[in-house]
């Protein structure tokens, strides 16, 4: 069930589809967010700290998206994470080819 | 992996499947036909749109920088955004229509994601050769003329890269100006920025992730299905017609050997851009773009079968071997009815809201630091700021009167208040109410409601009449 892909392409296609699970949807939130934040709000009457930002509209909208975003990788990176099961995370993260001589994994975990 | 492996193991790798590049095989057929035509229409909206004048300003103009989106004759402001969700819902609703009737038409025909891979493969086909060329390439050692090749293919995408986001920073800044600019070298930052993002994006996407996009990144691609029915054209093979495949002699009588009509050249699976088999039936990678029809076709054409061993038909027309004249009569039906009986209903509204549109709009605002005052004796003064807004194309001029109160008047301003076309006045003004009118009984201290009316001098109908309160202090 936890069987360690056999190619290291695989195991590259694997991380990619991963990061396209984490980076994609958190794009499409952010293209949301700040749709409705900055259709809601103008960056001019945005205040930090008690202080009237002076940005331009352009630095504001950029940086708030970009802002958002991360927001949402960071969501979506945090899913991805914890949805690994049990056995994944218990497994030796050595491939068998890799393991040394002797190491006591080949016994207690088999071919894992 | 040793030979006593259990099958969830095989699932498990099959989760990590390696990604093969696909060079999809080129199809010339009567979908390629409206393919090309829609990436032309799509595109010439796309690229052309921002360049349209209208009067002197540009036809088409998200002005993010000032707040304002110009579309043609209309102006549209944030206060203005349940325009942005209807268009957004109807673009919804259009979706599930066209779905429920003919499956993925936009995934196959106008979804960028289509569009720029068609153009991208375009440009790689006429660099690199045909596919049998391209998978050459790809195997071939590294050479001067593999690395040539390769260069020039990739400057021509990034030449449709840097264009297409050069356009799409032009909606949002008048692209003339840009260009203006861009020679003079005096881009802004952000607008630099987002020019080489979206070129960066389209580069990536048309380029390298492709079907990758659709398959592992679309929502749409995950959900499509709900949409369809019994009823729904999607492209499908005709098992009972094609099975038993095999290859055969042109010249073979099919029904001797006991083969059906496919000659298994596999000409729909290299046709295809998601690299699927369209005979193992219905999968959520098809994104209904019907190389494959077009490429069985002309394999047909060669056999001297009929055409449509892959077409677009129904489930129910496949099961009960219904003629395609049923399909059509199958075409009104709840599911389709209530799809575009929303999409009428929820367009009428938006257009007739939008062609009843009042032009003016007006905030008051009452001025926190100053609350009320006695401005002389037995007048009571409160401070406001109001803010007129002319959607309109021409420039006009205002009156503003109070009403709700015996004796009041607005006071503080020059009378009438003009205001540019497409522009925003903050205006402070005051308005005083006597403590004691003539005629009528004394104001009590608290709070009063109170109508201010602003009223274009050229048109009465254009007029706002907003509510807000008059405070006399104790």
């Amino acid at each position: 069930m936890f069987d360690e892909p056999l190619d290291p392409a695989a195991d590259r296609d694997g991380f990619v589809r991963r990061m396209m699970r984490i980076v994609w949807p958190a794009f499409l939130a952010a293209a949301v967010a700040e749709t409705v934040f900055f259709t809601l709000f103008d960056p001019f009457e945005l205040h930090l700290f008690g202080r009237p930002l002076e940005w331009s509209r352009e630095a504001m909208y950029t940086l708030g998206f970009f802002g958002f975003w991360l927001l949402g990788i960071t969501s979506s990176a945090l899913t991805v994470f914890l949805e690994r099961s049990a056995a994944e995370i218990n497994r030796c993260p050595y491939p068998p080819s890799a393991r040394p001589p002797g190491c006591p994994s080949n016994e207690r975990c088999g071919d894992r | 992996m040793n030979d006593t492996a259990p099958t969830v193991d095989t699932q498990e790798v099959a989760l990590y499947e390696i990604r093969r590049r696909i060079h999809p095989r080129a199809v010339h057929g009567t979908f390629a036909a409206w393919r090309w035509a829609l990436v032309f229409a799509t595109q010439a909206v796309f690229y052309g749109l921002p360049w349209l004048k209208w009067g002197d300003r540009p036809a088409v103009l998200f002005d993010l920088a000032a707040r304002k989106f110009y579309i043609f004759g209309l102006v549209f402001w944030p206060q203005d955004a349940i325009y942005l969700t209807v268009l957004l819902i109807l673009s919804a609703l259009s979706l599930f229509l066209f779905t429920a009737v003919a499956g993925r038409l936009w995934c196959g025909y106008a979804c960028p994601q289509t569009v720029y891979t068609e153009i991208f493969l375009w440009i790689e086909q006429k660099i690199e050769g045909d596919r049998l060329a391209r998978i050459r390439l790809d195997a071939a050692p590294p050479s001067l003329k593999k690395f040539v090749t390769r260069a020039l293919k990739h400057i021509a995408w990034l030449a449709v890269a840097v264009w297409t986001g050069y356009t799409f920073v032009g909606y949002f800044t008048p692209i003339r100006e840009l260009g203006v600019r861009t020679i003079t070298w005096q881009l802004g930052p952000w607008e630099t920025f987002w020019i080489l993002f979206y070129s960066f994006a389209t580069y990536g996407n048309a380029g390298f992730m492709r079907e990758q996009v659709c398959k592992y990144m679309c929502p749409y691609a995950r959900f499509q299905s709900v949409m369809f029915d019994r009823d729904t054209l999607i492209i499908t093979y005709d098992p009972q017609r094609g099975e038993p495949r095999g290859a055969r002699a042109r010249t073979a009588d099919r029904q001797a050997q006991g083969i059906g009509d496919c000659v298994d050249c596999g000409i729909c699976v290299q046709a295809c851009p998601t690299g699927i088999d369209i005979r193992d039936g219905l999968q959520y990678e098809c994104i209904g773009c019907a190389a494959c029809i077009d490429g069985c076709d002309q394999v047909m054409d060669k056999m001297g079968y009929p055409r449509g061993l892959i077409r677009y038909t129904t489930e129910r027309a496949l099961s009960e071997r219904l003629p395609s004249s049923s399909i059509v009569s199958h075409l009104v039906r709840p599911r389709t009815l209530v799809y575009g009986t929303l999409l009428l209903a929820i367009a009428s509204v938006a257009a007739w809201s939008l062609a009843t549109r009042n032009p003016l709009r007006v905030d008051v605002m009452r001025d926190r630091g100053a609350l009320a005052r006695e401005a002389s004796p037995g007048v009571v003064e409160n401070v406001y700021r109001i803010q007129v807004m002319n959607t309109d194309e021409r420039a006009r001029r205002y009156d503003v009167h109070a009403k709700g109160l015996p004796g009041i008047a607005v006071a503080g301003i020059d009378q009438p208040v003009a205001v540019d076309s497409a522009g925003t006045r903050l205006v402070p003004l005051r308005i005083a109410a006597p403590l004691e009118p003539a005629g009528a009984p004394a104001l009590q201290p608290g709070t009063h409601k109170i109508e201010l009316i602003v009223t274009a001098t050229d048109d009465p109908t254009i007029s706002r009449h907003e509510h807000t309160t008059f405070i006399v202090p104790r």
